[in-house]
């Protein structure tokens, strides 16, 4: 927004003494819109207002009125409302009792009042212009009679009310920071004993350091402003890293079971991958056993892993049983659990289930789990035959299961009574309803009042 | 996939021939080169085994404790050989270390990987390999299971997941230390007194001592000091002093620590664990002098610690290349400079505390507190303090200059408070701006596990959910100190938000700002400080979003009701049950920082100041003018 030193004197050269006392308004604004074109007014005209504001830099009457026409003239071809220097105009137009309401405030940046010719001419400037006005020269008007009150701007007031209330307070809060500080002393020789002398020379320096260069002051304002606090630094009570000398010995180390167990390790190995796969032979069979049976950690070595369980189930439930028996001390006995639960429901897996019922403590949850497994098998399968076949299975487990009491019937007694009702209609179910039904009369069950 | 990984390996086995016998001349090498090991004979053992692998160029074992061999003969100096090695083993067994263990023999080459990943400080890569082991521990030979388990609490530890640790602490205390005592059943020391039995002793001892590391991790103060007074002196004693000392300087006795510590020997030597007892020293030192707010001293035992570091490091003695594995990370390079930035940052000296925490994030990267202390340290460059704007140079410059002479003279008022903070370039380029704090703070922020205030309501039914969650959000790691307990976290998300807060105003992101202070404004581990800042930032920004009468709500003096501690709440409620605790004091807690306004009635005046700031943009210049007049 900083006028370059030429284009301020043009300004200066515009709205000269001599020339605004001279020359007409329409002689002014084609001088002016000689020196400056559409894309410079906004800056100029803040320069002008910063001229007006400050009485000793626009000394003469005509030169203010000539300024005050070029703050019009610039944008005469747009309704006033939308000139950005319209408020200059609403408070020279207000008359100066205005300013007696505000008080104790002083406002030095306030524009010091016009004339009543001059209102009136300005008034008419803005409303309605008439051709005759702009061939008038500044003189002419400050010396007209006043005949008439000044035309009514309520109209422009109300809109520049209306669009200021648009803004923010935020940026209708400021004040321009060059403050009038003028000092009784004189400024040159011939200046002695002449307090209030304008002086060309200082006055031509006071504006180039006002409105030229980087960031000149008529660039800044001044606003009420906040003081912000920068936050406390994290207060954190064991943040920083304490050292201790390292107490672990983390070593390399040699592996201890070099040329133990490796040869019968890796041939019941490649013997088990066989078996997951194919049928194995009776003697191949009772080599793993044995094996097994030998060195209880073996199991371990021999690659059955929980997904390979269902695989070994199938073909060799006996091995399957060993093993497992085997790994009952192991903590991922679950895992292969798990799996048992939810393979596919078979004659061998039913098997493989009852001979651990039979030699280990299982944990209820899996027995109840593969009972329903079994129960919702049954009743989901297509092929009758099949069914027919698999409910014969499930009866004579359970029933086994019961007379074993390896489980608590109370604890699955609905869900068993209502698959034997189901399937009624097939001889297992029907004895192992009655078995039921015995034990729920008379707790503790006679085993063999339900015999065949 | 485990299964095709299974066809595979039958297939090998089927095509290779098994395993030759053990012929009895072999069986002798082997016994000769396991004892030649023992003794640490390892010329002799290497000569051993080479000629058993030259005879049973097959045996994945044979050819493992080969280069085991090796590797100790080379004093660990050939690590790349001992992992080519390793590889190898690997390959004939058909494994590979990042899939699944399918046999416990291949454990055994598992361990070793891992040991070579943990000296390498890879501690997740080795705790990948170590969780496969995990499910077969106890089909492990006895020693190398031992081992297994405490290279786990090793790495857990590393890796800052005490709960973990203490978990397979307990499940080695169970399986190991208790055997005679389950027979006898007596106590501990009824037990010592019975039976001297050594080994047990110093099994007990290291066990007791990993216990200690893992409470004084998960700040068990009181059960950590038990688990020590039980461990002898003679145990280790340098590192039970160290541990002791950090026990203390948990619990804040930290001069009494002070006296302590530097009574300790002292050697820049480096041990035969790769720790370099000088740099420790004056490491924790500084850690004293922090708590005890004299941060320069601090900053010189810092500084001193760093020297030594590079002295150990760069011995002409030892070339990066024949390093010993244990050696290998033995640099605390970023764990100092992580220090050393948090020490400068409360010196005041917030450009060389950015350079040194620059460094550490690189390495540190999921710390949201090393986030926050970044954006700190912007914070602090481009304000020192909050004093500065009373200082009289700050003062003068209300008017700028004067301009012309005479009656032309003018004066030209200066440009506010308001620092117009030039940014140089992309913010992405690290430089102590407001700029780049703002990423910071965004990083804090994501490393932070979801605000519990913003979790739905649990309903009613699942009162067991709420608790499991506790559990898993019960520490947030802060590499490289020590995990961050819930309260911690609490206290660090209002630090955060209030940073977020003013960053935001300064960057003239109001929105932002206003939701950063709104958030903060509701959390409840809020300090007395952080709420009043809480006001006048969110005053701030609803100021510049045009709610003139919200923003004069928050800026009311009474908002201030007692404090403007800069400490969290909790804090001397803690502090008081302490005291009643504990038969001697600990040494006052208390800021490590001085924070300006320090006094109730300087941060009331602000506030005053504020308001009028607030009535005059409103144009309301009376109340602007009563409120300026209550300030002066």
């Amino acid at each position: 927004m900083a006028l370059p030193v030429k284009e301020l004197a043009s300004l200066l050269s515009v709205l000269s003494e001599d020339a605004t006392q001279t020359q007409t308004f329409e002689a002014l604004s084609t001088s002016f819109h000689h020196y400056f074109s559409k894309q410079d007014h906004f800056k100029v005209g803040s320069a002008i207002v910063l001229l007006l504001q400050n009485r000793d830099l626009l000394p003469h009457p005509t030169q203010k009125l000539a300024a005050i026409y070029l703050l019009y003239d610039m944008y005469k071809t747009d309704n006033v409302s939308v000139n950005p220097f319209a408020p200059v105009f609403i408070h020279l137009l207000n008359p100066p009792t205005e300013k007696s309401e505000s008080g104790q405030y002083d406002l030095h940046w306030a524009i010091s009042p016009i004339s009543q010719s001059e209102r009136v001419f300005l008034s008419q400037l803005i409303t309605s212009p008439t051709k005759d006005m702009h061939k008038k020269n500044p003189t002419q008007v400050l010396q007209m009679e006043v005949t008439s009150q000044p035309c009514d701007i309520s109209g422009l007031q109300v809109n520049l009310v209306e669009k200021q209330s648009e803004l923010p307070h935020l940026s209708k809060s400021a004040i321009p920071c060059v403050v009038p500080d003028p000092d009784n002393k004189p400024t040159s020789f011939e200046q002695f004993n002449k307090p209030g002398m304008i002086n060309p020379d200082v006055q031509r320096q006071t504006l180039e350091k006002l409105l030229t260069g980087t960031k000149p002051p008529v660039e800044n304002a001044m606003k009420p402003e906040f003081i912000r606090l920068a936050p406390p630094l994290h207060y954190a009570e064991d943040e920083l890293v304490w050292m201790n000398p390292c107490m672990g010995e983390v070593d390399v180390i040699w592996d201890a079971t070099m040329g133990l167990s490796s040869s019968t390790g890796s041939k019941v190995r490649r013997l088990m991958v066989e078996a997951f796969r194919t049928q194995l032979q009776p003697s191949q069979q009772q080599f793993i056993l044995d094996e097994l049976e030998k060195d209880p950690k073996l199991v371990y070595q021999i690659g059955l892993t929980p997904a390979k369980l269902p695989d070994l189930v199938e073909r060799h439930p006996l091995i399957a049983i060993e093993a497992l028996l085997k790994l009952m001390v192991s903590s991922q006995i679950t895992d292969y659990f798990s799996v048992l639960v939810n393979m596919e429901m078979s004659l061998h897996s039913m098997e493989v289930v009852n001979r651990l019922t039979t030699q280990v403590e299982l944990p209820p949850e899996f027995i109840h789990l593969y009972i329903s497994n079994c129960i919702s098998t049954c009743e989901t399968i297509q092929d009758k035959y099949m069914q027919n076949r698999l409910v014969r299975l499930v009866c004579v487990f359970l029933q086994s299961l019961i007379r074993n009491r390896t489980i608590d019937v109370r604890d699955i007694f609905i869900e068993v009574q209502a698959f034997c009702i189901e399937f009624s209609r097939i001889r297992e179910a029907a004895a192992l309803f009655r078995l039921l039904k015995s034990l729920d009369s008379n707790d503790p069950p006679q085993p063999n009042s339900n015999s065949r | 996939m485990s299964e095709q990984n299974a066809e595979e390996t039958g297939g090998d086995y089927q095509d290779t021939p098994s395993l030759p016998a053990i012929t009895s001349q072999q069986s002798e090498l082997m016994k000769q080169a396991s004892q030649d090991f023992e003794k640490k004979n390892y010329a002799a053992c290497v000569s051993n085994m080479s000629k058993l692998a030259s005879q049973r160029s097959t045996d994945p074992k044979v050819v493992h404790n080969k280069g085991v061999a090796e590797f100790y003969n080379s004093q660990m100096k050939n690590k790349d050989d001992f992992q080519k090695s390793l590889q190898n083993v690997c390959r004939m067994m058909s494994s590979d270390v990042n899939d699944t263990l399918e046999d416990v023999d291949q454990a055994v080459i598992f361990y070793n990987q891992a040991v070579l990943l943990y000296h390498l400080r890879q501690y997740k890569a080795a705790l990948n390999i170590m969780d496969k082991i995990a499910p077969v521990l106890e089909h492990l030979e006895e020693n190398l299971s031992k081992k297994s388990i405490l290279l786990m609490v090793e790495l857990y530890l590393s890796t800052y997941q005490p709960e973990k640790a203490m978990n397979r602490v307990s499940y080695f205390e169970k399986t190991y230390c208790n055997k005679s005592n389950q027979a006898q059943g007596g106590s501990e020391k009824g037990n010592n007194s019975d039976k001297p039995d050594p080994n047990l002793d110093s099994l007990r001892n290291k066990i007791s001592v990993y216990k200690t590391r893992c409470l004084l991790m998960l700040k068990s103060l009181k059960n950590s000091k038990k688990e020590l007074k039980s461990l002898p002196a003679s145990h280790q004693p340098l590192s039970g002093l160290y541990l002791k000392c950090y026990q203390d300087y948990l619990s804040g006795y930290y001069k009494r620590t002070l006296k302590t510590l530097s009574l300790s020997p002292q050697t820049s030597a480096v041990n035969d664990r790769g720790d370099c007892i000088s740099v420790m020293y004056n490491n924790n030192l500084a850690c004293l002098h922090f708590h005890l707010r004299k941060h320069h001293l601090g900053a010189f035992h810092l500084r001193k610690a760093l020297q030594e570091n590079e002295n150990a490091i760069k011995d002409p003695k030892i070339s990066d290349k024949d390093r010993p594995l244990y050696l290998m990370g033995m640099s605390r390079h970023y764990e100092l400079l992580y220090n050393m930035g948090i020490q400068l940052l409360h010196c005041g000296q917030s450009q060389p505390a950015f350079d040194c925490l620059l460094q550490a994030v690189q390495v540190y990267q999921t710390n949201p507190r090393l986030w926050l202390r970044l954006a700190e340290c912007c914070i602090q460059f481009n304000r020192e303090n909050n004093e500065d704007d009373r200082k009289l140079e700050k003062r003068l410059e209300v008017i700028q200059n004067s301009v012309g002479m005479g009656i032309h003279r003018k004066l030209i008022l200066g440009p506010g408070l308001k620092h117009n903070i030039t940014s140089s370039g992309n913010s992405a380029i690290p430089a102590p701006t407001i700029e780049f704090a703002s990423l910071c703070i965004r990083n804090a922020l994501f490393l932070l596990p979801d605000d519990p205030l913003d979790k739905d309501p649990l309903p009613t039914s699942d009162q067991s959910d709420p608790s499991k969650v506790q559990v898993d959000q019960m520490m947030v790691p802060a590499p490289p100190g020590n995990p961050m307990r819930p309260l911690d976290v609490a206290y660090l998300r209002c630090s955060i938000l209030c940073s977020a807060a003013y960053i935001s105003l300064c960057l003239n992101d109001h929105l932002m700002a206003l939701n950063h202070a709104k958030n903060l404004l509701r959390q409840t581990k809020i300090s007395g400080a952080q709420r009043y800042l809480g006001n006048l930032y969110m005053a701030e920004a609803l100021v510049v979003l045009d709610r003139i009468s919200d923003a004069v709500n928050h800026l009311q003096p009474d908002l201030i009701k007692s404090d403007i501690n800069i400490l969290p709440p909790e804090e001397k409620v803690e502090k008081t049950d302490k005291e009643k605790d504990k038969e001697e004091p600990a040494d006052e807690k208390g800021p490590l920082y001085q924070w300006n306004p320090k006094e109730l009635s300087q941060a009331k005046g602000i506030m005053n100041y504020n308001l009028a700031a607030v009535y005059a943009i409103r144009g309301d210049f009376n109340k602007a003018h009563s409120h300026l007049s209550d300030v002066i």
